[in-house]
């Protein structure tokens, strides 16, 4: 730091739940945010603080074990530290020491000291734990390893201010310490452990040892695990469809309120037809994927998620997955695109690339408008939730059977190693809790919600105008003829001759077999943006035009469209059924690929994927239509 | 004997290892040769095996225990 004007760098490291990032939350406050190290996916939160006037950078790198990295996150973290000539080289590193897992924190501490680079020794304690460490000789430690030591209870905020302090003072000298070789690092931690009086033995928590005894039971185990899964959906399909209605309440008065007091022009109706209902498209998801964020975090943070991977371990192993890749199936429930991030901590090449093909597979939020408006259209009342339940088995059966015949295709050479830790249970923390659920939200909202306001506005535009020689000729036949529904015609004239509709019935040869018309084909065409597109185009496709009609809600909407030839509903059984397992298999999301892409380095993977699953979409809704129109 | 001839409860000492890639990945967790080690239980249907060593419960699959030889120490 020559420049006294720049910020100084600090950089946090430590080993995976180190209690680091509560460290972070409680350094910066809400001036954080959250981006990506350059060219990679690894999340990077970056975050500020000023203390006697001096400007102070965190950088929150990821958890690791050592500096001999082994997966992706490991690299970023190893390379920040090691290589001076990294735009990420800190001034100052922040060795955060787990109190309760000191010998292994202390070896990661000894690495990053031999690397030369000016350090602070962070103490960190969670406040749950009987206070083992309380009697630390900190003195010792500092004298030992050669560098200042603080101590710290981050979810209380002890020490924080000394912890500031002793940032803006060091005088970023480095230690000159040196241990090399492993032996020696083990035994300068005995030694340090012995003198600085820590080295009680660490006995395990009964409350732990108890409920792992249930919670990892061969028949309870299972059961629980099971219920929890239960409890999940049930608490999506009822408790969100409260705010949901709200929301929904709120964008169709909202949307009468407009029609009512806007005059009747081309920028209202893109407004109201566009803009609005795609917005009204973005915001019914919060509820749901807060709710499932909720339950992803509660699993985590707990340390319940690493009990169901031991448990898991044995029946994944034989579909070539491992006991891990539970968190990413779990995760793809919610969102296929942080789920395969999370393949990240698979250290067997193997079976993450595994993890990361199948877990699009699963059922995830995107998907559960498009089933929820399907299911309400198509099946009887009393088999709803039933059939929504059947819809994520299916994911589940499609996530398996593919890993299993694809374990037999992808070969590497890597040796697989499990290796995985059981953290003491712990009570999750709040405002951890409550941070996580809006980050993902607002992720949702920015990343998904651009897409979908951009692909409604283009829908709109697309289904309000056509080859105006079509269009002319569309309003000339109409003007003299004066039956009752004569406007109603015209519109619906003019939607199947608006550009949109020409793609769409470019396309309808080929879905035709599946049982769609070339309306659900405007449909499928935008949910290769993302599947929830699909309640947003439906939306609009049937709210052309209705500008003097009643606002009715989409659903009720497609309910009264009649096929072509007869006075039957055109959404019936075999069309609802076809189209469920369509949207169950088909890889629709832009982001998805995206991720794949960068997560495993090249184009083939995705390629492979989306091939792999809409071939599978195809032939599957293709003979359930046939069939079912056949019984 | 190794890691994965230990029933639950069962203590033992680390001697050596006959994987050496895993030994490295072992010794960042702090299982080291002489290190005691006590196996806390084991999933079922052939699944992992979790070990207390060193200040935290490791979870290993068995043939992966199968690399650590250990000297029983009885129950």
């Amino acid at each position: 730091m020559e420049n006294g004007k720049e910020a100084l760098k600090v950089a946090l490291i430590g080993n995976p739940n180190s209690g680091k990032t509560s460290l972070f939350n409680k350094l910066t406050g809400l001036h954080q945010k959250v981006g990506n190290f350059p060219g990679i996916t690894v999340e990077k939160k970056t975050g500020q603080f000023s203390r006697n006037g001096k400007q102070v950078e965190v950088v929150d790198l990821p958890g690791t074990y050592s500096l001999q990295p082994r997966s992706l996150d490991e690299e970023v973290a190893a390379n920040a530290i090691s290589n001076p000539s990294n735009p990420e080289h800190p001034d100052l590193v922040l060795i955060v020491v787990d109190a309760s897992h000191l010998k292994t924190s202390l070896y990661l501490a000894l690495q990053v000291l031999e690397r030369k680079v000016p350090a602070i020794l962070v103490l960190n304690m969670a406040d749950h734990l009987p206070r083992v460490a309380a009697d630390f000789d900190l003195d010792i430690l500092s004298e030992e390893l050669g560098v200042p030591v603080v101590k710290t209870i981050a979810p209380e905020s002890i020490g924080l201010n000394e912890l500031k302090e002793a940032i803006v003072n060091h005088p970023l000298r480095k230690s000159e310490r040196n241990w090399s070789g492993e032996t020696e690092r083990h035994v300068t931690i005995k030694r340090i452990l012995g003198r600085a009086k820590a080295d009680g033995p660490v006995s395990a928590h009964e409350i732990t040892r108890k409920l792992d005894d249930v919670l990892t039971h061969r028949i309870w185990g299972v059961v629980i695990f099971l219920s929890i899964l239960g409890l999940m959906f049930q608490s999506i399909y009822a408790w969100a469809t409260y705010p949901m209605e709200w929301i929904e309440a709120l964008f169709t008065s909202g949307a009468s309120l407009f029609q009512n007091h806007l005059p009747d022009s081309f920028l209202t109706r893109l407004w109201i037809e566009g803009i609005w209902a795609g917005l009204g498209g973005v915001v019914i998801f919060i509820p749901q994927i807060a709710f499932l964020f909720l339950f992803v975090v509660l699993l985590e943070e707990t340390g319940y998620m690493a009990r169901v991977s031991f448990i898991a371990d044995s029946w994944l192993r034989k579909f070539g997955l491992q006991g891990r890749s539970i968190v990413p199936l779990i995760g793809g429930v919610a969102c296929a695109v942080p789920a395969i991030l999370a393949a990240r901590t698979i250290p067997n090449q193997k079976e993450r690339l595994l993890t990361i093909m199948v877990t699009p597979f699963m059922a995830c939020s995107a998907r559960l408008p498009v089933y929820t408006l399907l299911i309400g259209l198509v099946i009887p009342a009393g088999f709803q939730g039933l059939t929504l339940l059947g819809m994520y088995l299916l994911g589940v059966f499609a996530a398996l059977g593919a890993a299993l015949v694809m374990k037999k295709t992808i070969n590497t050479s890597d040796e697989s190693h499990f290796l995985m830790e059981l953290p003491d249970y712990r009570a999750p923390k709040f405002s951890n809790v409550v941070m996580e659920i809006v980050r993902k939200v607002t992720q949702f909202i920015t990343n998904a919600g651009k897409i979908i306001v951009f692909v409604s506005v283009l829908l709109w535009v697309g289904a309000s105008f056509g080859p105006s020689n079509r269009f002319a000729e569309i309003n000339q036949k109409y003007e003299s003829v004066s039956v009752e529904n004569a406007e109603h015609l015209k519109q619906a004239e003019l939607l199947e001759n608006s550009y949109i509709g020409i793609l769409g019935k470019a396309i309808e040869p080929v879905i035709k077999p599946l049982g769609y018309d070339w309306k659900i084909g405007i449909a499928l065409i935008t949910s290769f943006a993302a599947r929830e597109v699909f309640v947003g185009t439906m939306a609009t496709i049937y709210s052309v035009g209705s500008a003097d009609e009643n606002v009715l809600s989409i659903r009720d909407r497609m309910q009264v469209q009649t096929k072509r030839d007869s006075q039957e509903p055109l959404y019936d059984l075999p069309f609802g059924l076809s189209l469920l397992v369509f949207y169950a298999f088909a890889m629709q999301c832009m982001s998805t690929i995206a991720v794949v892409r960068t997560e495993t380095g090249s184009w083939k993977w995705p390629i492979i994927q989306f091939v792999m699953m809409t071939g599978l979409a195809y032939t599957v809704a293709l003979a359930v239509y046939q069939l079912s129109s056949f019984l | 004997m190794t890691a994965k001839d230990l029933i639950p409860g069962q203590q033992a000492v680390v001697s050596s290892f006959s994987d050496q890639r895993l030994a490295d990945v072992l010794a960042e967790r702090g299982v080291v040769a002489g290190e005691r080690l006590c196996v806390e239980r084991v999933a079922p249907m052939g699944g992992p095996i979790a070990v207390r060593v060193s200040d935290h419960v490791l979870c290993l699959r068995r043939n992966e225990a199968a690399t650590i030889f250990v000297q029983a120490e009885g129950i």
